[in-house]
């Protein structure tokens, strides 16, 4: 069990940051962002033993915040997934969010899962 | 496909943010305050069905609270060489006292005694919560916290802040409001009518340090949930308190108007 919880720790402080960003725009902030982590990795710790396979604490870990930020966003399943997603600071990149803008619902879902996912997998610097 | 992936990636990492605010220790403390919590709902089920609530002072912490944690035979306080660190009166004519004591495994615990005012006997028993730290571990973390609560008392609150934040008091913060807890020397208690089911609008709850410089050395947010006996009921209500109030839909409580 204590081996398990240093393996949450470790993806902890290897991942906090790109989970943080990546999350930002789905609940509409960073501060919220940073709850939801928390509360993901909190839970996480108290439900350890449900971890079946050690190697995969990374995406799990991952689902629970991803689960706690729809129910966030007042959405009961993955089914209702957001439409409105945007980059948080839209002045950063005017063009970038402009494009995304233009996306369908949809469509823009599947960049922002595609695209922060990925750099929410990457450890952070 | 992959160079547009490659280029699409740098524009949105440029807009990360890379504002380091990692809090462990506030993970471990929510991870704690969950378990805690699940199993005073348990409590207070089998409680409601044996009519033992009445006799409930507070839902209190026992040893099968820790038996969650898989441990064959928990540490407990060896009360007799238990210090007072910190009492404050509530509600009832009764008093609240946080005692530190060292465990029977050679670790340290901290507990909870209610007792009518002017009773000053020393504890056999923690009568309002409390914890000790596995094997020879001592406590550890900057701030933290746990409050009691039955259908019919006043929550409690009570807690402990590290040494090296130099706390000077520590307030109950609410959305329009704030209370003193009564603190010394690194220990907090008070009974706070305003963490019962509380109306929405003085949401969120936060537990605040300050240090001798008059500035905020510490402070943790109260996740909603816990603030509500009966959550599930709570939930959607605070939901259309939101939307009415066009809150932003997040963790953080920002709104239009309350």
């Amino acid at each position: 069990m204590a081996r398990v919880e240093a393996l949450i720790e470790q993806v902890y402080r290897e991942r906090y940051i790109g989970f943080r960003n990546a999350l930002a725009p789905l609940v509409g902030g960073r501060d919220a962002a940073h709850d939801v982590v928390q509360e993901a990795f909190a839970r996480a710790l108290r439900d350890s033993r449900k971890l079946r396979r050690k190697g995969s604490v990374t995406p799990w870990v991952w689902r629970i915040a991803f689960r706690i930020a729809l129910r966030e966003r007042g959405r009961l399943s993955e089914d209702e997934l957001p439409d409105d997603l945007m980059i948080l600071d839209p002045e950063r990149d005017p063009a970038l969010a402009a494009a995304v803008r233009c996306l369908p619902p949809k469509r823009r879902l599947v960049l922002f899962l595609a695209l922060l996912r990925r750099l929410q997998l990457r450890r952070d610097r | 496909m992959t160079n547009a992936d490659g280029l699409l990636a740098v524009r949105f990492a440029a807009t990360r943010d890379g504002h380091d605010d990692r809090d462990w220790d506030d993970v471990l403390q929510r991870a704690n305050a969950q378990t805690v919590t699940m199993h005073r709902r348990r409590l207070a089920l089998v409680a409601a069905a044996v009519l033992l609530a009445i006799a409930l002072p507070t839902l209190a912490l026992s040893a099968s609270v820790r038996g969650l944690f898989g441990l064959g035979r928990p540490p407990r306080p060896e009360y007799r060489q238990a210090r007072l660190a910190v009492s404050a009166p509530i509600p009832g004519g009764r008093v609240a006292r946080v005692w530190v004591a060292p465990s029977t495994t050679g670790g340290t615990c901290e507990f909870v005694t209610i007792d009518p005012a002017g009773r000053n006997r020393h504890p056999v028993r923690m009568t309002g919560g409390g914890g000790c730290t596995l094997g020879h571990a001592r406590f550890h973390g900057q701030l933290s916290w746990s409050f009691s609560r039955g259908r019919r008392d006043t929550p409690i609150v009570h807690g402990r802040v590290g040494a090296n934040l130099h706390a000077a008091r520590v307030e109950l913060r609410w959305h329009g409001g704030v209370q003193q807890l009564a603190y010394s020397g690194g220990y907090f208690v008070a009974a706070s009518p305003a963490l019962k089911d509380p109306p929405f609008r003085r949401l969120p709850y936060d537990i605040v340090v300050y240090n001798t410089d008059g500035r905020i050395a510490a402070q943790s947010r109260i996740p909603t949930s816990f603030l509500y006996l009966d959550w599930k009921r709570f939930q959607p209500r605070l939901h259309r308190f939101r939307i009415a109030h066009r809150c932003s839909a997040s963790l953080v409580w920002h709104c239009k108007s309350r």
